[in-house]
């Protein structure tokens, strides 16, 4: 009973990062219709944007006196990061194509997601390529700016795995038995926190009722005076900065990043969204969870190499018997 | 309409690919023409059934590299290319032609790995090849080089199948998954005097093979399995498999699998209260993406290596290394050992012709590799006649802060 | 302006729908024929295109024509794959000549494909895109994990290499022949297939299933005949791939090959194929021409795969409007109801 309890909470830990990460797929979905493959190296971005501060934080001896703020500096820098590049990608490789096929749209988000994951790999030899500009004997850099872009970009990519500093580590509270380590409970509840403010954005701002006129119609919602444009910006900086404080989770809880760490949770937060029914706020949640609990539920009966189909066949199963998700989503009226 | 489309449409296809197959059935030109330009070359040496590379002079002798130069694996990758670089350095020229390293990128996968094969055969400066780094893109790989004669020496690939096949110009310097798996269960069952194993692996070519064999071997010693277990490679929660293998309270955990995920499996084994022995292969070693990114976990974890620290020239190839590059990764070293051999055995078997080019003949060049032992900075290496090392030596390091510490050598007569 | 724009397209129309595939049918040709000291790599290069675009014909079966969205297209590689080196190594020790194996590697991979289209028939995008995903992803993992059959993650190594009417294919210019010369037939067949009541079926299909349901369009049918197609090509496609490269692993077949033939048929301009061919070239031989940026290779790939889709939205080569629809192409699409 105890262990059954133990994989039902790390189910909803592993739950949390699909969900949040599925949310922003189901915004973007919500909007344009498109799937956005580089949703899962935004999440990346934003780890590595988070390793990046948190580092620096905790060489300073910043994050030993002042845990509770270092973390939250980590969040804001992982949520900030990933919502820049992912109004960027938005702004430069999706608007262009904006009435093009939207299967147009798919290929130029899996090269944005080439392009990102090669780029944070290559940033350290970017730097020292910029550092090292110069015109016959004379630097275009001063010694120490040129010293100072070398360390950065080296702390920041780089193709090796990145260490977490630990801050939280594996101490936790017990009930009757069951152990759950502080920063499981740290992420299971920033995942809500931050489920329950979108869904409070969507649902009762001004931003939030445009997004979802923009999303049942482009152009009626263009008519009505909504800069939709605007609000499109608006939901790729909503989605990305979600996907940017999973990422920075997943570096806290699992104390490594690396270049190619998207790619995985980005394929199940995705099938996560579509499961709930794509283009669906609380579809994507209910997915992502369900995913994740799918998944230790099926440990329990088979060996661990099977977790992965057992997952995708409860999927398959549920989507045979509810064919637009169990919430209902939009994904099915789309021509290809 | 459909069906009769159907059948008509099977057979057209087969009578087709009769006809296209049957009609254009072009002569082997290439290999002929250039067997005769070789003849003509080779005007001092005993002829060489394999042909000849012939480098104009002027020209620069080629290295290839094949190894993971992007994705996922590039930083291992990266680090073979530094050490055959550091290697071509201190060789310096051949025979007065200047050497250069060409880097492959074959991103650990098969079909590009092929496609690096082809690359580098069709180089008719090149000398010979170091690599290709994972034993699933060596395995294809190696029939293209076979049959293009072309010397390679690979200081990674570790699966039974590449030095099986008995191909005359292939080589390993690095000790296969068998040997590794014994000194494992060794270590684990008569030095660390442990019965029970759980095994974990991340269903790779290299993970899964050598996880296989440390349960065999560890059986056959006595001890009992408590369970194998498979997580996919990618991944970052294993805590169903760790509360699964942990079922059974294994007294040691084997990892049969790379760093990243190796990293994350510790951390999670120590997390869910796990205090025995954690012990991996090659994959493992490694201080900033195994030690650190375990965040304190990885303490007194054990893992097995080809020697390196021990053998002679090793400081001054570190020097010339961190100068360049920072630390060495992993197989850095190796990859300098296996320039060289290919460089030295290369010297002693080119010639210059009166022409004025180096001309280097392929089959005594590999025999030249064969018979010649070479002392490395990984240690002794001298081949069998498969093209594996006669004998390998093993050391087990453990992890003891910021340090893998070695803690005992075992050496094999292959 | 406008007359001019129109010309200018229709020019750069032709010149894409002839000229080129002319051009580019002159160079795979030419390659094994004249000898050039490169001429190995680059039978590997294009030959693995041509794989590609066989692939992509089977895909277009699915996506283009058929309208169905799938995500899962390496199941049916692998299964043909698998099926090749089962039947012709000595993994099993059963030697079965070549024509016959890849024969029944594409009806296998056929009945694969049917069945599961079955459960799946009420589906529509997205939605059937999950579930080849899923699909895709657990034919891999049991590839992986039936260890007494596939061998698991070593793979299966030493596959014969075919001998057709006693030419062995141990040089990779047969197997560019080979490959070639089936993308020629596949071409030709599936020119008849688009052209004929299937054809015309799926494109009803494809723009609204609901009103080609009503129209009494057997719509069940023609789904599982084109997933049955679609699957048999992916099913040739693998077991050449399985004999080419001579050893095959389940990671082989992992989910990128399923992006990778999704975006050669997208890039090519979804629903032609010629544009096949020119994705395909585009897409697999560029990583290989790339080789010269060494480390920069895969972000300039990336890069250029934006820049490409921007330049060109639709794909190289757009999809013909049908010959029936450019009559009633200025009405409203009310009265294109009311008419049906």
């Amino acid at each position: 009973m105890q262990k059954i309890i133990e994989q039902l909470i790390n189910g909803l830990t592993v739950g949390s990062f699909y969900a949040l990460i599925a949310l922003g797929y189901t915004m973007v979905y919500g909007v344009l219709s498109m799937i956005n493959f580089a949703h899962g190296d935004i999440f990346m971005v934003g780890a590595y944007f988070g390793c990046f501060t948190i580092t620096q934080l905790s060489k300073s001896g910043f994050a030993e006196s002042n845990p509770a703020l270092a973390i939250i500096y980590t969040f804001a820098a992982g949520a900030l990061g990933a919502a820049l590049t992912g109004v960027t990608v938005e702004r430069l490789a999706y608007r262009p194509l904006r009435k093009a096929s939207r299967l147009s749209t798919l290929i130029s988000a899996i090269g944005t997601s080439i392009f990102l994951e090669e780029f944070v790999r290559l940033v350290p030899k970017f730097g020292s390529m910029i550092s090292s500009i110069h015109f016959g004997e004379q630097y275009i850099f001063p010694a120490s700016w040129r010293s100072a872009i070398v360390k950065v970009t080296q702390t920041f990519g780089g193709a090796m795995v990145k260490a977490y500093p630990g801050i939280l580590g594996t101490e936790g509270i017990k009930l009757g038995g069951v152990s759950i380590s502080y920063s499981r409970i740290l992420i299971m509840a920033v995942a809500i926190v931050f489920m329950v403010l979108l869904y409070l954005l969507v649902r009762f701002t001004k931003l939030g009722k445009a997004m979802r006129a923009v999303s049942e119609d482009k152009e009626t919602a263009s008519l009505m005076g909504i800069n939709v444009n605007r609000i499109i910006s608006s939901t790729f900086f909503i989605g990305s900065a979600l996907a940017g404080i999973a990422g920075v989770m997943m570096g806290i809880f699992y104390l490594q990043i690396r270049t190619t760490m998207g790619f995985t949770p980005g394929i199940k937060a995705f099938t996560a969204a579509v499961v709930g029914g794509i283009g669906n706020i609380p579809g994507a949640m209910l997915g992502g969870y369900l995913l994740g609990l799918a998944e230790v539920i099926s440990v329990q009966f088979l060996p661990a190499v099977y977790k992965d189909i057992v997952a995708f066949a409860i999927l398959i199963v549920m989507l045979i018997v509810k064919p637009t998700g169990i919430l209902g989503g939009s994904g099915g009226k789309n021509k290809l | 309409m459909s069906k009769r489309l159907f059948f008509v449409s099977f057979l057209t296809i087969a009578m087709l690919l009769f006809a296209a197959c049957g009609g254009k059935a072009p002569a082997e030109e290439a290999v002929s023409t250039e067997a005769a330009d070789a003849a003509d070359t080779a005007d001092s040496a005993v002829e060489d059934e394999w042909g000849y590379i012939t480098i104009p002079a002027g020209e620069k002798v080629v290295l290839g590299l094949s190894s993971a130069l992007s994705a996922g694996y590039a930083a291992y990758g990266q680090d073979m290319l530094n050490g055959a670089t550091v290697a071509v350095q201190t060789f310096g020229d051949l025979n007065g032609w200047e050497v250069v390293v060409e880097g492959g990128d074959d991103q650990c996968e098969g079909a590009p790995g092929v496609t690096v094969a082809e690359q580098f055969s069709a180089n008719p400066y090149l000398v010979g090849v170091v690599g290709p780094m994972c034993s699933g893109t060596a395995i294809p790989a190696m029939d293209i080089y076979a049959e293009n004669h072309v010397l390679m020496i690979t200081p990674s690939s570790t699966a039974i199948p590449v030095t099986a096949a008995g191909n005359q110009n292939v080589f390993r310097i690095v000790a296969n998954d068998d040997l590794q798996a014994q000194v494992a269960v060794d270590y684990l069952f008569n030095v660390l005097g442990l019965t029970t194993l759980g095994i974990v692996h991340d269903q790779s070519i290299y993970g899964q093979g050598i996880a296989e064999a440390v349960k065999a071997k560890f059986e056959a010693a006595g001890g009992t399995v408590t369970g194998l277990e498979g997580i996919t490679r990618g991944d970052t929660d294993f805590s169903a498999v760790v509360s699964t293998i942990l079922e059974a309270n294994p007294a040691a955990i084997y990892w049969g699998g790379m760093d990243a995920e190796g990293a994350l499996l510790v951390n999670q084994l120590r997390a869910a209260g796990f205090e025995g022995v954690f012990f991996g292969p090659d994959g493992i070693k490694s201080i900033p993406s195994f030690v650190d990114a375990a965040g304190g976990a990885a303490e007194g974890a054990y893992m097995t290596f080809g020697a390196v620290g021990g053998a002679t020239g090793y400081d001054e190839f570190l020097t010339k290394f961190t100068e360049q590059f920072g630390d060495p990764i992993a197989y850095g070293p190796g990859s300098y050992d296996a320039a060289m051999i290919i460089l030295n055995a290369a010297k002693a078997v080119a010639t210059v012709d009166s022409d004025g080019n180096l001309v280097i003949p392929k089959k005594a060049l590999a025999d030249a590799v064969r018979a010649a032992p070479y002392d490395g900075i990984t240690g002794h290496l001298e081949f069998d006649e498969n093209g594996d090392l006669k004998v390998v030596s093993i050391t087990v390091f453990q992890a003891q802060g910021e340090e893998l510490v070695p803690v005992k050598v075992y050496d094999f007569g292959q | 302006m406008k007359n001019k724009n129109r010309l200018t397209t229709k020019l750069d129309q032709r010149l894409l729908r002839t000229v080129l595939p002319a051009l580019i049918s002159v160079i795979i040709l030419s390659i094994p024929l004249f000898n050039f000291p490169q001429q190995n790599l680059w039978i590997r290069i294009i030959g693995y295109a041509g794989l590609y675009i066989i692939l992509g014909l089977g895909l277009l079966v699915h996506v283009g024509l058929a309208g169905m969205f799938d995500l899962g297209f390496a199941a049916f590689y692998a299964i043909g794959a698998y099926t090749c080196a089962f039947l012709a190594s000595p993994h099993f020790n059963i030697h079965l000549p070549f024509l016959v194996v890849i024969l029944i590697a594409g009806v296998l991979a056929a009945l694969v494909g049917s069945l599961i289209c079955i459960p799946v028939l009420k589906l529509r995008g997205d939605y059937l895109g999950i579930v080849t995903l899923g699909f895709g992803e657990i034919v891999r993992m049991l590839l992986m994990n039936l260890t007494d059959i596939t061998n698991g993650s070593q793979g299966i190594i030493q596959i014969d290499k075919p001998i057709i009417l006693g030419l062995n294919f141990s040089n990779g210019k047969y197997f560019y022949y080979f490959i070639f010369a089936l993308v020629a037939l596949l071409l030709f067949l599936l020119n008849r297939v688009i052209n004929s009541r299937t054809g015309r079926a799926w494109l009803a299909m494809r723009e609204d299933e609901d009103v080609a349901q009503m129209s009494g369009i057997d719509t069940s049918k023609y789904k599982i005949l084109a997933f049955a197609i679609g699957a048999f090509i992916g099913g040739l496609g693998g077991a050449i791939f399985a004999s080419w490269q001579g050893s095959i692993f389940p990671d082989n077949f992992n989910m990128n090959v399923s992006i990778n033939i999704l975006c050669v048929i997208i890039l090519g301009g979804l629903g032609n194929q010629m544009g096949v061919i020119l994705g395909a070239m585009a897409l697999i031989a560029l990583p290989d021409i790339l080789r010269g940026f060494s480390d920069y290779r895969m972000i300039i790939f990336g890069l250029l795969l934006i820049i490409m889709m921007i330049l060109r939205p639709q794909g190289f080569l757009p999809r013909k409007a049908p010959k029936f629809e450019e009559n009633s192409s200025g009405l409203p699409d009310t009265k294109k109801e009311v008419q049906s």
